[in-house]
């Protein structure tokens, strides 16, 4: 609770520099609203660590093969990489950018989970 | 932290100096100014950038 608190303060004083700077430098008024959105993604990071460490414990136990979780999670981390960017972009202006990384984050995604569904397709044959 | 307030600095001070050499009547300076400032926010940013990078590469296992 109290890291939100925190979190909300990072990001109203980084929208106060954003406003402050952009009549004078729209240009670095644009950097200062990057750095605050990765200061924020910084203070939250060990959330993640701890939610990608329990997904293993879960997998361990429920003995489903944690093969199947890395391409999970490099999915989870595309995604989130493919948004920063295509914010990022928004923010700028340049929404047909945006949208470009959006569309090769889909594809790239599609390439990872390729063997899994063709795995599941396997699967399904063997069965019939 | 203390990084937004640096680079708010920075944008302050650039433009500034921009005004004053334009009233000096030293337009080339200042647009060498603007460029300055620029190139040297971009510089802070990319550590940061490349720290985010790290962190989710050693987080989702890539």
């Amino acid at each position: 609770m109290s890291e939100l608190l925190k979190i909300v303060a990072v990001a109203l004083v980084t929208v106060f520099a954003h406003m402050l700077v952009k009549q004078a430098k729209p240009e670095i008024a644009m950097i200062i609203s990057i750095v605050g959105s990765i200061l924020i993604i910084i203070m939250i990071v060990d959330a993640i660590g701890n939610i990608t460490s329990s997904f293993y414990g879960i997998f361990q136990k429920t003995g489903v093969d944690t093969a199947l979780l890395t391409p999970l999670l490099k999915i989870v981390a595309i995604g989130y990489i493919a948004e920063f960017g295509a914010n990022i972009c928004a923010d700028a202006g340049a929404s047909s950018v945006a949208d470009k990384i959006l569309f090769a984050a889909k594809l790239i995604i599609l390439m990872i989970s390729l063997p899994i569904i063709t795995t599941v397709i396997d699967m399904v044959v063997a069965l019939l | 932290m203390e990084i937004i307030f640096k680079l708010a600095g920075i944008g302050l001070i650039t433009s500034i100096v921009n005004q004053i050499l334009k009233y000096c009547g030293k337009e080339e300076i200042a647009s060498i100014t603007t460029l300055a400032g620029l190139v040297v926010s971009l510089l802070m940013v990319i550590n940061l950038v490349q720290e985010l990078f790290d962190t989710v590469k050693t987080l989702f296992i890539f």
